[in-house]
This record gives structure tokens, sequence and C-alpha cells, in this order.
């Protein structure tokens, strides 16, 4: 399978707030990792293990202390903040715990939100936007601000702002999280669903057994190192 | 969805601070506007009644003049300027004036008074006394008429078509005096006029003093006083090798220029005090919003928003605060100077000011728009620039840990 992503001994340290005298915090260590295009995987742990690190430093979030990322052969450890602002723009989707909808924007204007950035003409954002939203099956709700939709509905429209732009990876931190089983349940299946007839590939940060069991890889990471892999 | 929508509709996601803000604008802005109006309306007028009373537009004196408000030396009447003045389009009216101190005395008492010796047929076309008259009229055939301010009158107890005599020392040290019929009694509202001035004809002044065919200046008033300059330095090439000096209401009214410098001095610090205060709002407002969207400009950044991008955003949302507070500002203050200008405002500079010059005490407003386009255009800067600070901060900010704010 393509290889669409690869990290080179990452690591990552948070240097200590100087006066306070608070001692540096390894998060990351001499992480070695590939990822294959259409893969559907998740990254577990306990928590302060370093999965949300991880997933920052491949969603390019944060910057490694030392080591190389690679997506798609190039590396992007090395981009300028504009650079990197583009490359998320046109191959990343976040879904992110708490969902972060843009709450003056209602479902379909926050999904066509990464579309208007990259300069797609208004009508044709609009009609992919509601696209999006009817593979979430949220075309009833595409003009309603995120204030009334519930918490799996507005995952959903995160999930369809993630994937509108169409990107190699949509990376995922805890998007369970805050959801009931049944709506967690369903998300996941869409999720699953949009991997398989889209290939978008999917990475997971999360300890959640439901999202562990719907994986098809998964990364057990403790303190800071990868520990063990599983395959489904 | 495009920036501008987007920045509109966070602008309105806290609507009372917005408000607050907008409001300090359009109330700041409302305030300088009838502060710059209220202060030029006040100086316009000063320039009028000055110019209305005593200076003219453009005097001609002796060079050698060391007092140019009450000239101390005379000259020959400026033939060759006088008839250049007379020819401009531009001069509305010229005239003659000789002034010097005197004694005034009626059968109930005497009071020293300053002596105007005018032409009054030319003089009524320039100055504003003519029509301050509260008895009698100014002048009239008889080349023995005088017109007094009422507080001579009073002293003096003294009716219209009663004698007065005026006396004075003639150049060459000779007290002189003449008799002359009071024709009118004005009252401007100014002490110093109606308490001092008198005025009889140019020839009969002239007489008194023993300086025929000599007068202490040559006044005009033109159609259009900004022509002022223009028409000063045109005289000013006439004048040359003939001993007079041209010499334009600026230069003879030096104190009302020093009152125009010191108000605008005062408005400065004002419009100062009042841009610190609407900066300091909409750094405020701005930064508070930075804060509370900490996390949702993550968000932003994480799906590929540039922080220059971000940055914008901000700056436009305070573009479209003061947009709207400056709208309202505008109406604000252009319906307040309208509603002034209609009904007038009593204000007590004008009390004070009527002491040296004859002056309403009621103002009646109307805009300048030159200087409030200036405002306007300080209060958007101002505005823009006040948000610059947390747009740069939120453009540098790092993604992941705004994505952690709280």
């Amino acid at each position: 399978m393509e290889t669409l992503i690869q990290l080179k001994k990452v690591s990552k340290v948070y240097e200590g707030a100087g006066m306070s005298g608070a001692p540096k915090v390894t998060a990351l260590r001499d992480i070695d990792l590939e990822i294959a295009r259409g893969e559907f995987m998740a990254i577990a742990g306990p928590s302060g293990s370093g999965k949300s690190t991880l997933l920052n430093l491949i969603g390019t979030l944060d910057t490694p202390t030392s080591g190389e990322i690679f997506f798609e052969g190039r590396r992007v450890s090395s981009l300028s903040e504009n650079e990197l602002s583009d490359f998320r723009l046109h191959s990343l989707g976040f879904v992110f715990q708490a969902y972060n909808l843009i709450p003056v924007l209602t479902a379909v204007e926050n999904v066509e939100y990464a579309l208007t950035l990259q300069g797609v003409p208004r009508q044709e954002r609009r009609a992919r936007a509601l696209e999006a939203l009817h593979w979430v099956g949220l075309d009833d709700n595409a003009h309603r601000r995120p204030d009334l939709l519930s918490g799996g509905q507005q995952q959903r429209v995160a999930v369809a702002r993630a994937i509108v732009h169409r990107p190699a990876l949509v990376l995922a931190d805890e998007p369970t999280a805050n959801l009931d089983s049944k709506t967690a349940k369903t998300l996941l299946d869409l999720m699953l669903e949009l991997n398989e007839k889209h290939q978008i590939t999917f990475l997971f940060s999360s300890h959640d057994p439901r999202v562990l069991e719907t994986a098809r890889r998964i990364l057990q990471i403790r303190d800071g190192a990868l520990v063990k892999e599983t395959a489904a | 969805m495009t920036m501008w929508r987007l920045a509109w509709r966070n602008v309105w996601r806290n609507r009372r601070r917005s408000s607050l803000t907008i409001a300090s604008i359009a109330f700041g802005l409302a305030a300088v506007m009838i502060g710059q109006s209220l202060m030029k309306t006040v100086q316009a007028q000063m320039v009028e009644k000055s110019t209305g009373v005593h200076t003219g537009h453009i005097q001609v004196q002796a060079l050698k003049v060391r007092d140019r408000r009450v000239p101390d030396e005379t000259l020959k009447r400026p033939v060759e300027i006088e008839a250049a003045m007379r020819a401009d389009p531009r001069v509305k009216a010229v005239s003659m004036r000789l002034l010097y101190s005197g004694l005034a005395y009626s059968a109930a008492g005497s009071r020293g008074i300053l002596v105007a010796g005018v032409e009054p047929e030319t003089e009524k076309e320039l100055s504003i006394i003519p029509g301050y008259m509260k008895e009698g009229t100014y002048f009239g055939n008889d080349p023995r008429a005088l017109v007094l301010g009422i507080k001579i009158a009073r002293v003096l107890d003294i009716r219209v078509g009663e004698k007065l005599v005026v006396m004075a020392q003639s150049k060459s040290g000779n007290m002189n005096s003449e008799l002359f019929r009071v024709s009118g009694i004005f009252e401007s509202g100014s002490e110093m006029y109606d308490s001092q001035i008198a005025y009889i004809s140019l020839a009969a002044a002239q007489r008194i003093r023993g300086e025929e065919g000599r007068v202490s200046y040559l006044i005009s008033r033109l159609r259009d006083f900004n022509q002022v300059d223009a028409v000063r330095a045109e005289l000013d090439v006439r004048s040359r090798g003939t001993g007079a000096a041209v010499l334009t209401y600026k230069e003879t009214g030096t104190e009302i220029l020093g009152i125009q410098k010191f108000e605008d001095a005062v408005m400065d610090i004002v419009l100062l005090v009042i841009f610190l205060i609407v900066g300091l709002g909409v750094m405020n407002t701005i930064s508070m919003s930075l804060l509370e969207r900490l996390r949702e400009f993550g968000v932003l950044r994480a799906i590929g928003a540039r922080g220059s991008r971000i940055a914008r955003m901000l700056v436009l949302e305070s573009v479209m605060m003061c947009s709207v507070g400056v709208l309202f500002g505008v109406a604000l203050g252009t319906s307040l100077i309208h509603y002034f200008g209609r009904v007038g405002l009593s204000i007590p500079v004008g009390e004070a000011l009527s002491y040296f010059l004859p002056f309403d005490t009621v103002i009646y407003l109307r805009p300048f728009w030159g200087m409030h386009m200036r405002s306007l255009v300080g209060i958007a800067v101002v505005s823009v620039l006040a948000a610059l600070g947390p747009a740069f901060r939120a453009a540098r900010m790092g993604v992941s840990e705004a994505l952690r704010h709280v």
C-alpha cells in the first residue's frame, strides 16, 4: 500500500516555564511510524501518554523537537507557517472532541468554510457542502446554527467539515468522548463508510473501546513511546 | 461565507459589549463635532464682529505706528491705494477713520472717550454699529451729528437731539473743542464700545485734532474675507515707498487671533483625549473578543486559515464597529448641530467676550464639514490602529496552544 505519512525518530519535548522552574516534559520520544493511504486506525493509550501530541504533530498543529515527518513523501516538519496552513487546507481534515464548530455560522456555512479558504466559487462550495451534509445525514439541519443541534449532530457537522474538501487524511481527536453509545456507534459507522467509499484515511486518538473495536489497526502508546501494534 | 459576513456576525456575538463600544465611538464623534462647531462658530463670530466694528478686513496705516489697534501716528490719505481698493471688485467698501482720545461733556457731567472720526455713508457699508442703533439715527444730514454708546449717554445724562461738547488736544498741543448734536445712541452689548466710543464726522474730527487731510487708517471690507491675503499681497506692492503699511485683520486684531489659537489648542487636547478613549475602548473590545475566541481561532487555523486572515478579520470587525459608530456619531452630531443652529445655544463665553466686542451670547451652531471629516478619519484610523495589536497577537499564536485554550 502507498505510504501516506512517515515519521522518523520524532520527539517532542515541552520546555519548563523559565521562572517557575518547572522541569522539561518529554511527551514523545523517537517515534517511527508509517501510515498507508486508506487506513482506518487509532492511537490508543491512557491520558497523558502522548496520543494528542502525536496527532498534533501529524496534523502539523505543532512542530517536533527533533525528527522528521513526511506526507506523501514531502517533508512537512520544516514548512513555514503559511505553507503549513495551505498544507492543512488541502490535505487534512480535523474532528475535535468538543466539535469546535463556529457558533455564528450555520451547519452548511461551517462545512463550506474550508472551501471558502480554497477560493471555491460560491455556488460550487454550497453544493459540495450540502452534499457532505447529505453524507452525514444532516440534510434537514443544514441551515441551523450549532446551538440548535444535538451533540451527535454537531459532531456529524464536524465530520462533514473535515471531509468536504476531500482531504487525504482526517485526524480525529477523541471524537466520541462527548457522545452517548448509540450516537458514537452511528458516527463511527459513518466514518468507516466514508473511509471505504471515498478512500479517506482516518486516524483517531482515543481510549474509547468503541473506537478501538472499529479501528482496523491500533497503535498503543505509553509514556511517549509506541509500545504495541495490533491489527484487526 | 465571505470574511465580511463572518466579521459582521462576530461583531454582534456580544451585543452589549459591541453596542457600548459603538456608543463610545458615536458619542465621542458627536461630542467632537459639536465642540468643533461651537468653537468655529464662536471664532467666525469673533472675526465677523471684530472686523465689523473695528478692524475691517484690511487696513492701511502709517508704517511707523506702534499701537496697531489705536494708531498713534496718522497718515496722509493714501489716494493711490484707496483708488486701487475701490477699483477692485473683491472689495465691498472702503472708508477712512481718525481715532484719538478726548473728553465729552454735557450739562450733567464729563467723560473720557475714544473719538472716532468716520465717513458716515461709506461706514454704513462696512460697520455693524449702524445695526445696533437703540435711539435716533446713525448720522443724518447734519455735519455736527454725533453717535455715541448708551453707557456714555447714561453717564452724561444725554438724549437724542441734545447737545454735547467734544474736546481733545490738537497735534500742536492746544485744547480744541466743538459742539455736536446727538443724532443716535447705539447699544452693542459690549461694555467697551458702549461706554467708550463716540462717532463724529471725519472732517470734524480732523478739525478738532488740527490734522486736516490726515487719517489714522484707511479701512476696507471684502466681499469674501477668505480673499484677504490675496488682496493684501497686491496692495502691498502698491504701498511700497508710500510710508503706509497694508495690514489684515489678523495683524490689527491680534487678540482675536490669540483667542483662536488658544481655542484651537484646547480643541486639539480634547480631540486627543477622545481619540484615546475611543482607541482604548476598541482595543479592549477586540482583546476581549480575541481571548474569548482563542480556541475558535485555533480551529480556523487548523482548518487552513492563515494567521494573516485571522488578523484581517479582527481588524475588519474593528472597522465595522467603527463604521457603525461613525454613522451614528455623524447622525447624532449633525442633528444636534442643526437643532442648536435653529434654537441657538446660550454660552457663558459669549458674555465674557462681549466685554471687548459686541458679541451675541446665543450661538447658532453650523457644521464645519472639513474639520468634522478630519475627526471622522482620525477616529477611523485610531480604531484600526487599536485593533492592530490584538490582531497581530492572534496572527502569531500557536495553533495547538490556541486549541488547548478553554
